[in-house]
């Protein structure tokens, strides 16, 4: 498993950490200022409605005597107070994060602080409402934005002191520094506005460095940990695989020689058993008395069915663990596939079927060994369909340039999913009388024949195993991969 | 930036309407220079009298009454004041139950007045709420003008040092100040 991260000098060590904690930066920022124009937003919304509120309850009505008009209040709080909310409502909306809305949120900000002042007529109570808007606008940890605020302030007492100095000073003449009296608290404000500005800037740029330094440590410790678990997996199933290998070593050695070993008491067995039973048929036709007894033919059945049990037992063993190198020639496969079905226990429930085209390409196959390749697997597909139930197996094939494609299907209940990973081990069986030997023959049987084989079973359904047996060049290769032989188990 | 420059430019227009609007004085009272004899407004034989007239529904005379009460705080024991509303012929039996009145009946040295059909407010002069005239002991007219620095805003404002020093003979020398308010009468009325 490689480790991108682990080969790095300090200083690109240094450097990736500088570019990551540079984006860290961007990206939390950007999430505040687009935060903080949300908060901006309800503001502009709620100042909106605060004003017209005020404006209704306060001076609702002008009067002239008995008469009266909506105070000219009501239409500023509704008119110009929309106005004031229309533009950053807008570029929040559009343009959110963009320094342009902040610019104007700023401006809008200030404004109201100037219309709610005049609305609440004049109190000095409503004069806090500007600096409280100079310190939500610290929000951005824009210290910029301050300063069309503060012009803003500085504007509207100016505007105020040049043309209705008696609304703002109360004296007719005012001197025309008196809007910088004001100002100059606002930027008293500002001055400590703008240090907690650049010192929460410089917070958020240290929590993204520590973050992006806490990021590359654990991404090199992750990796570290994946290696170390893939090494780990790794070496779980080598130890697995070798624990599987002698044991089927063993197995395979204890079959060749228990199989040797009890094919020449049967095959003694079987010679005396023939010997008695001619000698009961001689003395049946005769008319003496045991071959006449119904008991005897059927103990005679009994123990010859049992034999070829055995028999066939002996057989798988040996062909399990002598694992033959196959000798290829050409064979027709629908003969092959024919002879096989005639060697399958017939079952009356089950119609085996051969489909495979007599035209087909002739493959080069072991004989025998792909004829007990077909046996196992026709016999595997007739015996999945249950008594009470009729089916059928089919066995159809084709070709193209580069292989032959042999599939046995049957319709019968189907493999659960949890048996399905098992059912290619060797002595692996849900049979009361299998050995467990014959799909492991199978697959062992086409890997030497550079072959492989899939399952596909839907429970209930029926199953499908497919073959795909590479086409063997005129050197007696197979086209995709080399012929493997080697003994399994 | 054009759409900025213009929507700043029409927040500024609104803006300046307001102020202009806020900075607009009433029509100024054309007082008489002597205590006039037919009103029913008691005067103060021993110390200066300042009648203010108001209407009782006029939010812009909330500032003038916290200006009074201001002075009157000030001018503690001084001066004597008469807060006459004015109650048209028109108006409702509730007419002058309003907090405005209610709040310069709480002001220490303040008698209100309810004014039926207006006449001591023509027998003043005054045309605009929160008008406000002192009256010398004597019964000389010594300041007419309003008392806050526009409409419905309080603060410092030339008319409210006027009395003050009239009052404590400190030396002010301005004799009128503007007056911010509702119209007392009604459009079509003298």
């Amino acid at each position: 498993v490689s480790n991108p991260t682990a080969n790095l000098t300090d200083a690109e060590r240094a450097q990736a950490i500088r570019v990551r904690a540079d984006r860290l930066f961007s990206e939390t920022y950007a999430r505040l200022v687009k935060r903080t124009d949300r908060l901006f937003g309800a503001l502009m919304l709620g100042q909106w409605l605060f004003a017209i509120i005020l404006a209704l309850a306060i001076s609702p009505r002008a009067w002239a005597g008995s008469q009266w008009s909506a105070h000219v209040h009501v239409y500023a709080a509704v008119a110009l107070g929309a106005a004031i909310s229309s533009l950053p409502l807008y570029m929040i909306a559009t343009r959110p994060g963009a320094f342009a809305t902040r610019f104007t949120v700023a401006c809008a900000q200030m404004l109201w602080s100037a219309l709610l002042i005049h609305l609440t007529g004049g109190r000095i109570e409503t004069h806090f409402h500007v600096f409280g808007s100079l310190a939500i606008l610290a929000f951005y940890r824009d210290f910029r934005v301050l300063v069309p605020a503060t012009v803003v302030v500085a504007a509207d007492h100016f505007a105020r002191g040049m043309y209705w100095p008696e609304s703002v000073y109360g004296i007719a003449n005012p001197d025309w520094w008196r809007f910088l009296e004001h100002a100059a608290w606002v930027v008293f404000i500002d001055v400590f506005l703008v240090l907690q500005c650049v010192q929460a800037t410089q917070d958020l740029r240290d929590g993204a460095e520590r973050h992006a330094e806490v990021e590359f440590l654990s991404e090199s410790e992750r990796q570290k940990t994946e290696a170390l678990n893939t090494a780990l997996s790794e070496l779980e199933n080598s130890q697995d695989a070798l624990i599987r290998n002698e044991r089927l070593a063993a197995v395979g050695q204890l079959a060749a020689s228990v199989g040797h070993e009890l094919r020449n008491p049967l095959t003694a067995i079987r010679n005396a058993h023939e010997y008695i039973g001619k000698k009961i048929d001689l003395s049946a036709s005769n008319g003496s008395h045991p071959g006449g007894d119904e008991r005897v033919k059927r103990f005679r059945g009994v123990i010859e069915r049992e034999l070829d049990a055995c028999s066939k037992i002996i057989s798988d063993l040996l062909d399990f663990a002598r694992a033959r190198s196959p000798v290829r020639r050409p064979y027709p496969l629908r003969a092959l596939v024919t002879e096989s079905i005639e060697l399958v226990p017939k079952r009356s429930n089950v119609t085996l079927v051969n489909e495979v085209p007599e035209d087909l390409a002739v493959p080069e196959v072991d004989r025998d060994q792909f004829r007990q390749v077909f046996v196992n697997l026709v016999q595997n597909a007739s015996e999945a369909i249950h008594e009470e139930n009729s089916g059928e197996v089919r066995i159809r094939a084709e070709a193209d340039e580069r292989r032959f494609s042999i599939v046995v299907a049957d319709n019968g209940s189907g493999i659960p999913h949890d048996v399905r990973e098992r059912i290619f081990q060797p002595l692996f069986s849900t049979k009361t009388k299998g050995t467990g030997l014959g799909l492991a023959i199978v697959q062992s049987t086409l890997k030497r024949h550079g072959a492989s084989v899939q399952v596909d079973s839907k429970p209930g359904l029926g199953t499908t195993f497919t073959i795909e047996l590479p086409r063997v060049s005129s050197h007696g290769e197979s086209q995709i991969g080399a012929t493997s032989a080697h003994p399994v188990g | 930036l054009v759409f900025a420059v213009a929507w700043l430019l029409a927040i500024s227009g609104g803006m300046g309407i307001l102020y202009a609007h806020q900075a607009a004085s009433g029509d100024p009272a054309e007082a008489p220079r002597n205590w006039p004899s037919e009103s029913r407004v008691a005067r103060d034989p021993l110390r200066h009298t300042l009648v203010m007239l108001a209407h009782p529904r006029c939010p812009c005379t909330r500032a003038s009454i916290d200006e009074l009460a201001m002075l009157m705080s000030r001018l503690s024991g001084r001066l004597s004041a008469r807060v006459v509303f004015i109650k048209p012929n028109a108006s409702d039996a509730q007419w002058e139950s309003s907090s405005l009145v209610a709040s310069a009946a709480r002001i220490p040295g303040v008698t209100v007045i309810v004014d039926e059909g207006g006449r001591e407010a023509t027998r003043f002069g005054s045309r605009t709420s929160g008008q406000v005239l002192l009256y010398g002991v004597g019964g000389e007219l010594e300041f007419a003008g309003g008392i806050t620095p526009a409409r419905a805003h309080m603060g410092d404002n030339a008319g409210f040092d006027r009395v003050v020093s009239l009052v404590t003979r400190s030396g002010s020398d301005q004799r009128a100040s503007k007056v911010f308010g509702c119209a007392l009468f009604d459009e079509e009325e003298p």
